[in-house]
């Protein structure tokens, strides 16, 4: 039971201002008057707030009402829920997320109202934040922390903040101003609860949020491996460009290849190994020389010394953040030796396909060239088995279930022998062989 | 020439009058007002009143009380009497309550546990309604704050800390009343109010204010918990 003042009192209900400082509509009592202090519960509370509660408690009105009357309220709420449905189904404007551990995704709609809150972990699962969808971005922040805080997840030490975002409108201005607003409103909080927590903020992809979903990881921690990954990758090529391009010899190639392979798969345990690992621990990551955090504020970009957009080849930057050489430049650069040796290169492959072919035995497209698969599998990279197996022996074509050769054959000695072929196909494509057409009915 | 047109009658005028001791006057008002007396018994009871209703006679009471009550510091004649009327009847039903053993169907949880004597509640009903005129002022009501009012109570907290700032600053408090909006920078920066906090919270940070600068006891204690 609360304690409340009551204000008013209306024809339908009371209105009381309660200890804990709401304003509210009460269930109305006979004798009971304004200025006076009142004792209720929570079930006497009316939750008649917004236009489709109003409409309810209208329709409620009307139960027994005429049914002519009931019909204009049936028309005229059907009009209403389709305005509402139309109106109220909003899109995903923003993508943010927090991992504090717990991590916790959010899309925020046009009107920076929650529409979806996706828990990544248990500990995040734990917080119920689903209750909040439909409020705005800053109460939910507000919730948010405040549980985040109950909990002690931003008591110890080490507590960290990433905060990831991405706008799918792509308004740098818009999603800025967002961003600045939630940072203002964390460190806010933070500041007067006293506790030390940093924000890391880092610009998210929006196009990988399906891909985090499916991997139970919020988006920002994705941004984070790719990242990472990324800048690993740059600093193997870097490492091992020179050798390989020595080695090219057949023996060289071979190492080479299974070198590549090696990497892959530690690639890809890295990934399992990275997504496991608490977003803090990635962030010390040591592909960031110095905190990401700490380059940002000074201004640099969070990952490269120089920020990509400021490249200058010129100045012996890599063209390109990930690769060494801008793709579109690929083949064409004639000024530098290395690259006239490799000339025509191909701008997606390591080693242009052609090359490949030639040298090493391998086939540009397909990891394992055919003709090895064929050997070892009997396999065909399209065909379950290889046409030229089928061809060999039994008699059959590579493509179609009947030789086309055999069937002009036997279709030839049906028409001699019977004098009809109109029941079976003559050719492999077309119904009636081209052939027959035309001169065929005047022969019969 | 003849007036037509009879010059407009004040009421307050002739409340005036009646409390000088213009009998008939009274009379004539109360004879007058017989719908006026039965529409605010209907409002509280939510049924129709006839002339030989039971309670009637407790507004007829209740109007004759207002008349003698009556003072210009009071607001509008009509309302104040609307109020008394209400709060006679109210008494009336209680004490009524009280004799018939309690026979109304599961309402009884709502509990009146403090009501002050009769003056008093007029008195917290006149203040009351110079908070709502105040906060109509600003384009809002009850209702409208019952609807706009910060749903959290994380929010709404922050929000009286910007109210009570708001008020206990005398330069904001000035601000705020000559210019009748919420001096954003000064919130800024002796409050950290954010633009949108004051954009969002508008409604209840001005009624804080107001129920602050108000003599309604019961409520600023609420506020102060």
């Amino acid at each position: 039971m609360k304690k409340g003042y009551v204000m008013e009192v209306k024809e339908e209900y009371l209105l009381v201002m309660s200890e804990d400082r709401k304003f509210l509509r009460l269930q109305k009592r006979r004798g009971i008057d304004a200025g006076e202090e009142i004792l209720f519960s929570e079930s006497q509370v009316l939750d008649i707030t917004g236009t489709t509660d109003r409409m309810e408690a209208f329709m409620k009105k009307i139960k027994h009402a005429k049914p002519m009357g009931i019909a204009a309220a049936m028309v005229l709420f059907l009009v209403l829920s389709i305005a509402a449905l139309t109106g109220g189904e909003e899109e995903a404007r923003y993508l943010l997320s927090f991992d504090v551990n717990p991590s916790v995704g959010i899309e925020v709609g046009e009107n920076e109202e929650v529409l979806e809150v996706y828990a990544a972990n248990d500990r995040a699962k734990e917080l119920a934040l689903e209750d909040l969808e439909g409020e705005s971005l800053e109460v939910f922040l507000d919730e948010f922390l405040e549980k985040l805080a109950e909990k002690g997840y931003l008591n110890n030490d080490s507590a960290q903040v990433l905060l990831s975002y991405a706008d799918l409108l792509e308004e740098e201005e818009a999603s800025q101003d967002l961003i600045d607003r939630v940072t203002e409103q964390m460190q806010n909080y933070f500041a007067e609860k006293n506790l030390m927590v940093d924000i890391n903020t880092l610009i998210a992809e929006g196009e990988n949020y399906e891909n985090a979903r499916l991997e139970g990881i919020t988006l920002g921690k994705f941004q984070l491996i790719k990242e990472i990954e990324t800048e690993e990758s740059r600093a193997v090529e870097g490492e091992e460009g020179i050798e390989t391009e020595d080695a090219a010899s057949e023996e060289g190639a071979e190492s080479e290849d299974a070198g590549d392979t090696e990497d892959e798969e530690e690639a890809s345990g890295d990934r399992e190994e990275y997504r496991n690992m608490p977003v803090r621990e990635l962030l010390q990551h040591p592909v960031f020389e110095r905190h990401p955090r700490d380059r940002k504020a000074e201004g640099l970009h969070p990952v490269f010394d120089v920020h990509p957009r400021d490249w200058n080849p010129e100045d012996g930057d890599k063209p390109h953040p990930v690769f060494d050489q801008h793709p579109g430049n690929r083949g064409n650069d004639d000024q530098d030796e290395d690259r006239e040796r490799e000339e025509g290169e191909h701008p997606v492959f390591d080693q242009h396909p052609g090359d490949r072919d030639k040298e090493e035995g391998e086939h540009p497209v397909f990891d394992q060239h055919p003709r090895d698969r064929d050997k070892e599998e009997k396999e065909h990279p399209v065909f379950d088995e290889h046409p030229g197996d089928r061809d060999k022996e039994e008699g059959e074509h590579p493509v179609f279930d009947q030789h086309p050769g055999d069937r002009e054959d036997s279709d030839e000695q049906e028409s001699d022998d019977e004098g009809s072929s109109k029941d079976k196909p003559e050719h492999p494509i077309f119904a009636n062989h081209p052939g027959n057409r035309g001169n065929g009915n005047s022969k019969r | 020439m003849k007036n037509f047109v009879e010059p407009k009658r004040n009421i307050e005028t002739e409340i005036r009058a009646i409390q000088q001791g213009d009998s008939d006057l009274r009379n004539k008002l109360l004879a007058e007002y017989h719908p006026f007396i039965k529409s605010v018994l209907a409002k509280v009871l939510n049924e129709f009143i006839a002339e030989d209703h039971e309670y009637f006679s407790i507004g007829l009471l209740a109007f004759n009380e207002a008349m003698d009550r009556y003072d210009r510091e009071k607001g509008k004649f009509l309302s104040f009497t609307a109020m008394v009327i209400k709060s006679r009847l109210i008494d009336e039903l209680r004490k009524r309550n009280k004799l018939e053993a309690r026979e109304v169907e599961g309402e009884e949880e709502l509990m009146v546990i403090e009501s002050p004597n009769f003056e008093k509640r007029l008195e917290d009903q006149l203040e009351i309604k110079a908070f709502t005129d105040r906060i109509e002022a600003f384009g809002f009501d009850l209702e409208t704050l019952i609807d706009t009012a910060p749903r959290h109570d994380k929010t709404r907290e922050r929000a009286i800390e910007i109210a009570r700032a708001l008020y206990e600053d005398e330069e904001l408090r000035n601000t705020f009343l000559k210019t009748e909006k919420l001096p954003a920078q000064g919130l800024k920066k002796k409050a950290g109010a954010s633009r949108r906090v004051l954009q969002r919270s508008r409604n209840f940070i001005i009624a804080v204010f107001f129920i602050l600068d108000s003599d309604l006891e019961v409520l600023k204690k609420y506020l102060d918990l």
